[in-house]
């Protein structure tokens, strides 16, 4: 067996898209995409849906597949009410593992097509009452808050609140660049150290290294793992589009990537294994 | 990776379509080309349904049997294109060289999942992106442009594509 596939072996993807949606062709279904993954032996996938909690599907497809752990999570867009807490206490008691903060609705993302998104701060820069509840509810189920694509002062006083509850927090691809991708919000090197020094953990997702995403060099993405500290962060595809390869085979190639790019085996074993493992408390 | 053969006069060359649009019209050219240029005794046309699936076992079955090397085309976006390279790669593992046709939008893809798959150096032949949505005769021009590169791939020693992989994409 090769390194890659040793390492993809066990490997765990947070991040992963999949049909049916209701505005985008996607590239395969949960069920496609966890026969997949038992193949290749992989450990879990969560399963991320911009407009609908996943924690069915997952419960299902685990049912019917078996030996690779399908997670679900819940995106707090306006199709689930926005900031929710009905909504994600439901599916932490269905065994999801993940809630992202606002992604398509969400303030910036909005914001570039002219329209109000949805706000986790009042107009005095506070938390508002809802976010401090869901906040609650992740405590108490040990659910991962993700920060979608929010703005970044949502991420600090997200983050700052987080780090006083000891609810675990990821900063979704924080080096994407929106003015070229038209959605998330770019949190800069330093950013990322201060945020992981309040307890955060980065999630880089391979995605923007695609053709047809910001052709973002594998390099840069292993230079800021290298930065900030292997320890802090994740990678994760964020793949499940239909113009991109099937997850699995972009989690074999970001595998590839940045062991090509000088990251050791172990440390791309933490990156894809361990700290994931660690962060939705698989071990 | 298997050693290329030195010549492929008057040998068998395969071709496998994997239904993108264009790259049928693109291989139909390169075969022409190549049986006047190599004198070969047979071309083997195959194709396949999904580009974004691997090619079922038997044709790439059919073509180790009966080819001396398998041109494969067209990696001209994200899916097609890591498996374009998963079918080169089955075909090397049966001791049939290849050569991959990608655009050039796609060729880095391509280079890491020739990697992740455990082939660095696999033969990837790049041509201007795009392929589908230009004409036929402008399909034939690219493959008019790129025949002399697809010989020299076709028997390129391993040290060779090797250091061709690795000026491809270096990061």
């Amino acid at each position: 067996m090769s390194v890659i596939d040793s390492i993809l072996e066990g490997c765990i993807d947070i991040h992963v898209h999949c049909a049916p949606d209701p505005f985008v062709e996607r590239r395969e279904d949960a069920l496609q995409l966890a026969y997949r993954a038992k193949q290749e032996r992989m450990r879990a996938i969560v399963l991320k849906s911009h407009h609908y909690p996943t924690a069915t599907i997952a419960y299902m497809v685990n049912q019917i597949v078996g030996e690779v752990q399908i997670i679900g999570s819940i995106t707090l867009n306006r199709e689930v009410g926005g900031l929710n807490p009905y909504a994600v206490e439901a599916q932490a008691r269905l065994g999801a593992k993940m809630v992202w903060m606002p992604t398509l609705n969400s303030i910036p993302d909005m914001a570039r097509r002219g329209e109000k998104g949805i706000s986790l701060l009042d107009e005095a820069g506070e938390l508002v009452s809802q976010v401090r509840a869901i906040l609650e509810i992740a405590k108490t189920h040990r659910i991962v808050l993700g920060t979608g694509h929010i703005s970044t002062a949502e991420v600090y006083a997200l983050c700052e609140e987080v780090s006083k509850t000891g609810v675990k927090l990821t900063i979704t691809h924080p080096l994407v660049h929106p003015e070229t991708t038209g959605y998330g919000n770019h949190i800069s090197i330093q950013e990322q150290k201060e945020l992981v020094g309040k307890g955060a953990i980065i999630e880089h997702s391979y995605v923007s290294c695609m053709p047809f995403m910001e052709r973002t060099d594998p390099m840069v993405i292993a230079n800021a793992v290298r930065a900030v500290g292997v320890e802090h962060c994740i990678l994760s595809t964020d793949f499940g589009q239909s113009y991109n390869p099937p997850a699995v085979e972009g989690a074999r190639m970001m595998i590839a990537a940045m062991l090509k790019c000088g990251l050791s085996q172990q440390e791309v074993e933490a990156l894809v294994k361990r700290n994931p493992a660690r962060l939705l408390d698989l071990d | 990776m298997v050693s290329r053969p030195s010549k492929l006069e008057g040998g068998v060359i395969g071709f496998l379509w994997n239904d993108k649009p264009n790259a049928n019209f693109l291989l139909e050219r390169f075969a022409e080309l190549l049986a006047d240029k190599l004198k070969l005794a047979e071309v083997v046309h195959c194709h396949k349904l999904s580009a974004a699936e691997a090619a079922p076992e038997e044709i790439i079955n059919k073509l180790s049997r009966k080819c001396n090397a398998v041109v494969i085309a067209s990696g001209d976006c994200g899916s097609c294109t890591s498996y374009v390279i998963h079918d080169a790669v089955e075909l090397e593992k049966r001791g049939t060289p290849t050569v991959s046709v990608c655009t050039d939008e796609f060729l880095a893809l391509g280079r890491i999942e020739a990697e992740a798959l455990g082939f660095p150096p696999l033969a990837i032949l790049d041509i201007p992106h795009p392929l589908g949505g230009v004409s036929m005769e402008e399909t034939r021009a690219k493959a008019d442009q790129a025949i002399d590169a697809l010989l020299e791939l076709l028997t390129m020693p391993i040290e060779e594509l090797k250091e061709r992989a690795k000026k491809q994409v270096d990061f």
